[in-house]
């Protein structure tokens, strides 16, 4: 895959790639607690300094500001230098909650927290669902009374990834007693070490534990601290949905396309006949679908997220690739795979990848939308 | 950075395809009890359908092979005969192999070609071998030439001392003869490698297999929201409203990936083989997942003739069979690298 880049381009090319050389950590990233933490705002901090993180935010607001073509330069040459996944404890304040404040904060609250998750000095975390609100996100109860200068918050939420490291969350709660559904709910920033919060890991099917359960016993929160107004909070959520949809998907979707060419070696490795066996076939299949996926992306870039919905296919077809490439992983390694150690952590990519369905919209939820919003088709009964 | 979206003009060439294809090709012509005696391709040629991506200097429009692909796409909605794939690819052969005179009187319509998939020399397998072999001919009737596509990339034959004979066709909208040609018939087969003619018939009838992709989502669609049992439309129950967001997901897949890929031939990027291949493998799988579900959603009358359900299976299964197997793909993109 090539565009036509200019000189200038091609110049910055260059010194992202020198720069990834010099300063991609070595170690293997942990997958979760302190270490996690550490590792990860390590790694920030050094972007920070040299100049590379936040590309894709504005510049007024610290970011790089890259156009597209530097946007995709820099994530082919990050996957290209093997840095770490950008899916770690730093993600959802890049990716989310930092876009959300840059649209819909105050100017205290950019003025305080957006310098703060360029440099790698906080991590957040999301707090949408609940036990009772996953796939009905608007089904929310977690409540925040109003009393005072505060919103005294109680409540449940749970699937919190890094909720045991991170400094704030993105809280989505009920403010407006006896509201229905979309309306009457609050986005607000919610400090971590406020008392009456209580951090409850759970353990993934794949044994790790970076997502938890978070409970709310009448913790206080200033009103300062609501994003957008009062009341408005579904709205707020939405905002930045486009934008988290946007490039970082990119280097997710360059790595998976080398995870299919690994998987095309070891299939080699192993004596795999590539003429007639139905591995061959599903990986030149995956092989395919990984450029499809880029071409895909690529062309959504210059739609308007607002009105499009090309950001449901885009996912669920990620989703779906990548849940087969370990598919086919366990299949080439066979009897194998009963060994939780392997040499490209195949076995534990394929235990995580069941996620990729179910969190941030279920495979069902997308395919909901695909077919109500860009199909046309009728809505069901029950919602 | 190139927009991958279709641009101004682009859309201006669907627009007006459509309408020409919507007066003198409809779906409806193919129908059981139609009286339909095949495509005469005038229309598509007083359009200028077949000179869009010549240079200027030789009658054409001098566009490129992407609006070639968008209006291949067209076709493919209309099932339009596979002579108009044959007439396209044959001009850009002779004009690359150096026939300036033989392209022109391609374009004219002076001297007609067919189409023709080489089925090898077993007249099964489409193994590599000799020159001689067994042809299928698609509706040769009238035609002087047939432009022949085979796993080792495209020839021109001339038809007129080859015997075929008319054989009964899956596809019932279109004739189908068989054919074999002897050692002196030897095609001349140049190479997706080297021939961008070759490469030209794998977008093509990729295009032609997107839109069809397109067109049973459509129908699938409409279908789901008119249809009612239990009380509601069909395409209000998941079961049936997933069926059709695959059918949307294949094919905006494989929109993207057409045009990426027709993007790199005409800019002639390192990668265009790749892209080609990629975007060939997944234009054959999913037109064909896209029909069998068509069918699905159709139900009882999706299974009658009476639907158009069937007639875009049936020309996927012949378009996805022309040039190479499915295994043939494979193997070529396993073995290409990205």
């Amino acid at each position: 895959m090539q565009f036509e880049f200019s000189e200038e381009d091609k110049a910055f090319r260059k010194s992202a790639r020198q720069w990834l050389l010099e300063n991609v950590p070595a170690r293997t990233p942990p997958h979760s607690g302190a270490d996690a933490r550490d590792f990860a705002l390590e790694w920030l901090r050094k972007r920070h300094a040299g100049g590379w993180s936040g590309i894709s935010w504005p510049a007024e607001f610290g970011g790089g500001g890259l156009s597209f073509e530097r946007q995709i330069i820099w994530h082919e040459e990050y996957v290209r230098s093997g840095a770490p996944t950008p899916l770690d404890p730093t993600f959802v304040a890049l990716n989310h909650a930092g876009p959300t404040v840059m649209v819909c904060g105050t100017e205290e609250q950019k003025a305080f927290h957006l310098p703060r998750i360029l440099s790698g000095d906080s991590i957040w975390c999301q707090g949408f669902s609940e036990p009772g609100a996953g796939s009905d996100l608007a089904a929310i109860r977690t409540s925040g009374r109003i009393d005072g200068d505060d919103l005294v918050v109680n409540g449940h939420k749970i699937w919190t990834s890094f909720a045991d490291i991170a400094d704030f969350q993105e809280l989505l709660i009920r403010t407006d007693p006896g509201s229905q559904r979309h309306k009457g709910l609050s986005w607000v920033i919610c400090d971590m070490s406020l008392p009456g919060i209580t951090i409850r890991p759970i353990k993934n099917l794949a044994g790790a534990t970076h997502f938890a359960e978070v409970f709310y016993d009448n913790v206080r929160i200033p009103l300062s601290n609501v994003v957008g107004a009062l009341h408005d909070g579904w709205n707020v959520a939405m905002t930045t949905l486009g934008f988290e949809r946007r490039t970082a998907a990119i280097t997710l979707q360059l790595m998976m396309a080398q995870k299919i060419e690994s998987l095309a070696v070891l299939f080699l490795s192993r004596g795999g006949d590539a003429a007639c066996s139905s591995i061959g076939r599903d990986i030149a299949i995956a092989r395919a679908e990984a450029a499809a996926l880029r071409a895909l992306t690529y062309r959504t870039l210059f739609k308007d997220p607002a009105t499009a919905f090309d950001g449901s296919i885009v996912r669920l077809f990620f989703a779906e690739l990548s849940q087969r490439i370990y598919g086919i992983a366990m299949e080439i390694l066979g009897g194998r795979n009963a060994e939780a150690e392997q040499d490209q952590d195949w076995v534990h990519s394929y235990l995580e990848a069941f996620s990729e369905t179910i969190a941030g919209g279920t495979a069902e939820i997308q395919r909901n939308i695909i077919g109500e919003r860009i199909l046309g088709l009728p809505r069901g009964g029950a919602r | 950075m190139i927009d991958l979206n279709h641009s101004i003009e682009q859309n201006q060439i669907v627009d007006s395809v459509r309408s020409m294809l919507a007066e003198t090709y409809p779906v409806s012509r193919l129908r059981e009890g139609g009286g339909f005696g095949g495509d005469d391709l005038d229309a598509v040629a007083a359009f200028g359908g077949f000179a869009m991506s010549l240079p200027e200097d030789d009658g054409g429009a001098g566009l490129s092979v992407v609006e070639d692909v968008l209006l291949h796409t067209e076709l493919g909605r209309h099932i339009v005969s596979p002579s108009a794939l044959a007439r396209t690819i044959a001009i850009r052969f002779a004009s690359e192999t150096g026939q300036a005179d033989l392209a022109a009187a391609l374009l004219d319509g002076v001297k007609k070609v067919c189409l023709a998939n080489h089925l090898g020399d077993a007249g099964q397998s489409q193994e590599e071998g000799a020159d001689s072999g067994h042809l299928h001919l698609y509706d040769a009737d009238g035609t002087d030439l047939a432009l022949v596509l085979g796993p080792r990339g495209v020839a021109l034959l001339d038809l007129s001392s080859v015997a075929s004979t008319l054989i009964a066709s899956t596809d019932r909208t279109i004739s189908l003869s068989r054919a074999v040609v002897g050692p002196d018939h030897a095609l001349a087969f140049c190479d997706a490698a080297a021939s961008s003619a070759a490469r030209m018939a794998r977008l093509l009838i990729s295009a032609q297999l997107l839109g069809m992709c397109e067109a049973v989502r459509d129908m699938s669609v409409e279908y789901a929201k008119v249809r009612t049992q239990f009380g509601q439309p069909i395409g209000s129950f998941q079961a049936v409203k997933h069926r059709c967001a695959n059918m949307a997901i294949n094919a905006e897949v494989l929109s993207a990936q057409l045009i990426f890929a027709a993007i790199a031939e005409r800019e002639g990027w390192p990668d265009a083989m790749f892209q080609i291949e990629a975007c060939w493998l997944l234009a054959c799988r999913y037109s064909l997942e896209n029909c069998r579900s068509s069918i699905q959603v159709h139900g009882g009358i999706g299974f009658s003739a009476e639907c158009d359900a069937h007639l875009y299976l049936l020309r996927a299964h012949l378009l996805e069979n022309l040039g190479a197997t499915n295994t043939q793909r494979q193997q070529a993109l396993l073995k290409r690298p990205a």
